[in-house]
């Protein structure tokens, strides 16, 4: 398997605080990434930094092969971004929503209309594609977020908390999706707090806590950290809460 | 191109969506025109009732001036002056008493023009015009047929409440053109939309250039030409060359829009932007001749040309009245400098706020 994110001594800091403090990952093509990690681990800026929102003060980062610095134009249309927040124009219609964000990839004419069709297809929005997103529930925004940033067919899916505040049965939705997703051939990072959908969804995780990966592999693999007993039955969460501590994580940004 | 077109596309949805803001650009400038013209024409008519100017004169028998008299009286007349003879030399009472507001004594050669020192301006004016009947004494100055046409003073029409307010009130509100693009601009920062044009392969010029060009749309739809059409109708005000008028309008407000925007490009803070914008785009009016009390205006000239606002009124205003300006071409270069120093500057700012 090829190397898709190949990160290398990466370190982003805020104020001389290092957020980001050395962090060296390889994620390979076909996986479903998860990362995790308490509120300011540094998840989020690293995903910044792999998308190119943010810029490290050191290390690097390549994507398929290019370092995203020097070879940006590449690397962006290899990417799809489904932010944490919902990025979405609530005063236009579904379609239009996906048409605008597709397009800025180049995608064009009867391509477009065609990939428009099969984002919302696939988010199960069809039926609703004329209706404004202002009108839609939690759960139909989060999958309309999610088919603003397929239209452009990415290798690479990075999905930032995409199931926050859903009910159940769009959050099953999302994470079949998310397979569905993968088997067609792309890569995927995902991070969330809900361990029950990475242990489900992901092949392999990475634990981050003060900017540094702190253990990483799949789920059985990180299980076995922390395991004392062989016949004991232990989840994901008892792993991070043991990895990570029970002490709780207030923190503010930059 | 296409990135283009769909970003132009979807964001003139997006504007023409936002309903409360279209019809506050449309009957916000209606509003503002109506009251105020209407309460300068009511404030200038009943002032022009009581706006007379009326002088003395005193006729040697032997003077020069006498087979000239009635020229010069007509003369006077038709620049609103009422001249009316007195047996007296001695003006001083009637000035005093505010009788007549200038004094001229024709004697057997010459002329002495008498005032309150206060009124240099009338009395120049009284002596212009004697100066030119003067000028005409020898030859055909000798009978009742004399046209004094020389004598008359050069005037403009000055233009109506109405027209005036129609002008500085379009131009104003055009000048603001860009608060159309308000609502994208929340909407955007409110959902971090912008880190989709970040991770895109859009480039900066694209993406600003979206912005740029639906507010431009909506601005020459709404500001120019539907204002227009609404300001001949219910006004009955008419632009003086309408091509022209037109196209300084087109042009003032690809420059407003530019300069609009820079401020949002510039500051991340919608409410920052739109009060900056608001304060600088005030002054620029207040020096331009937007909130001046009808035809006075209190600034030097030299502190009103560095108001863009005032080129465009100007010359639109000028437009009207005599039909030619000569404020056409510094107007267009100070709109073209505008968006030379607007426009790049706000692809630069969109462009390396998308870089990483």
């Amino acid at each position: 398997m090829d190397t898709v994110v190949r990160i290398d001594g990466l370190i982003k800091k805020y104020d001389n605080k290092a957020v980001v403090d050395g962090l060296t990952l390889d994620i390979q093509e076909g996986e479903i990434f998860g990362l995790l990690g308490p509120n300011g681990a540094g998840k989020s800026t690293t995903m910044n930094m792999i998308c190119s929102l943010l810029k490290p003060n050191a290390g690097k980062i390549e994507l398929f092969g290019y370092d995203i610095k020097k070879d940006s134009r590449k690397v962006k249309p290899l990417i799809g971004y489904v932010p944490q927040d919902l990025a979405i124009y609530g005063n236009l219609k579904a379609w239009e929503n996906v048409e605008l964000f597709t397009a800025l990839y180049g995608i064009k004419g009867e391509a477009l209309k065609d990939e428009i069709d099969r984002a919302l297809e696939f988010t199960g929005l069809s039926d609703k594609k004329n209706a404004f997103a202002k009108t839609f529930s939690g759960g139909m925004k989060r999958r309309l977020n999610i088919a603003c940033a397929l239209g452009h067919h990415p290798k690479l899916l990075i999905f930032d908390e995409p199931t926050v505040g859903i009910d159940p049965q769009s959050r099953n939705f999302i994470l079949e999706r998310i397979k569905d997703i993968n088997k067609e051939g792309s890569t995927v990072i995902y991070t969330s707090h809900y361990m029950e959908e990475v242990e489900a969804l992901c092949s392999r995780v990475a634990i981050m806590d003060n900017g540094k990966v702190i253990a990483v592999g799949t789920p059985d693999e990180l299980k076995d950290l922390v395991r004392r007993d062989p016949s004991e039955d232990i989840s994901l969460e008892q792993v991070f809460l043991t990895l990570t501590g029970k002490k709780l994580r207030d923190y503010t940004e930059g | 191109m296409s990135r283009l077109f769909i970003l132009t596309k979807n964001y003139l949805k997006l504007i023409t969506r936002s309903k409360m803001m279209l019809i506050i650009i449309v009957l916000g400038t209606i509003m503002v025109i109506a009251a105020l013209s209407s309460s300068f024409k009511t404030l200038l008519s009943s002032a022009g009732k009581d706006e007379t100017f009326d002088i003395g004169y005193y006729m040697s028998e032997d003077s020069r001036f006498v087979p000239l008299e009635k020229s010069i009286t007509d003369s006077l007349a038709s620049q609103g002056i009422r001249a009316e003879q007195y047996d007296t030399e001695d003006p001083d009472d009637l000035i005093k008493k505010g009788d007549v507001e200038v004094f001229i004594i024709f004697e057997k050669d010459s002329y002495r023009i008498i005032g309150d020192k206060q009124k240099q301006i009338d009395l120049r004016i009284v002596q212009f015009i004697l100066y030119n009947v003067d000028r005409m004494q020898g030859g055909v100055a000798s009978d009742e047929s004399v046209n004094i046409k020389n004598g008359t003073l050069e005037s403009y029409k000055m233009p109506e409440a109405d027209e005036y307010y129609s002008i500085v009130q379009m131009v104003y509100f055009l000048s603001l053109g860009s608060v159309v693009l308000t609502q994208i601009y929340m909407t955007e920062r409110k959902h971090n939309i912008s880190m989709r044009f970040k991770t895109s392969s859009a480039s900066g010029v694209q993406i600003y250039l979206g912005k740029y060009l639906s507010s431009v749309i909506v601005s020459w739809s709404l500001q120019v030409f539907l204002m227009t059409g609404l300001v001949t109708l219910l006004f009955d005000v008419h632009l003086g060359k309408p091509v022209e008028s037109i196209g300084i309008l087109m042009l003032a407000s690809l420059a407003f829009c530019a300069l609009g925007m820079l401020f949002f490009t510039i500051f991340g803070n919608v409410a920052v932007s739109i009060a900056l914008m608001f304060v600088i785009l005030w002054f620029c009016g207040l020096l331009g001749g937007t909130f001046e009390t009808y035809m006075y205006s209190s600034y030097p000239e030299k502190l009103k040309e560095l108001s863009p606002i005032y080129y465009v009124n100007r010359s639109l205003v000028e437009l009207i009245t005599m039909g030619e300006s000569d404020y056409l071409l510094p107007t267009v270069a100070v709109m073209v400098l505008v968006m030379a120093i607007s426009i790049p500057a706000g692809i630069l700012i969109t462009s390396r706020k998308r870089e990483v």
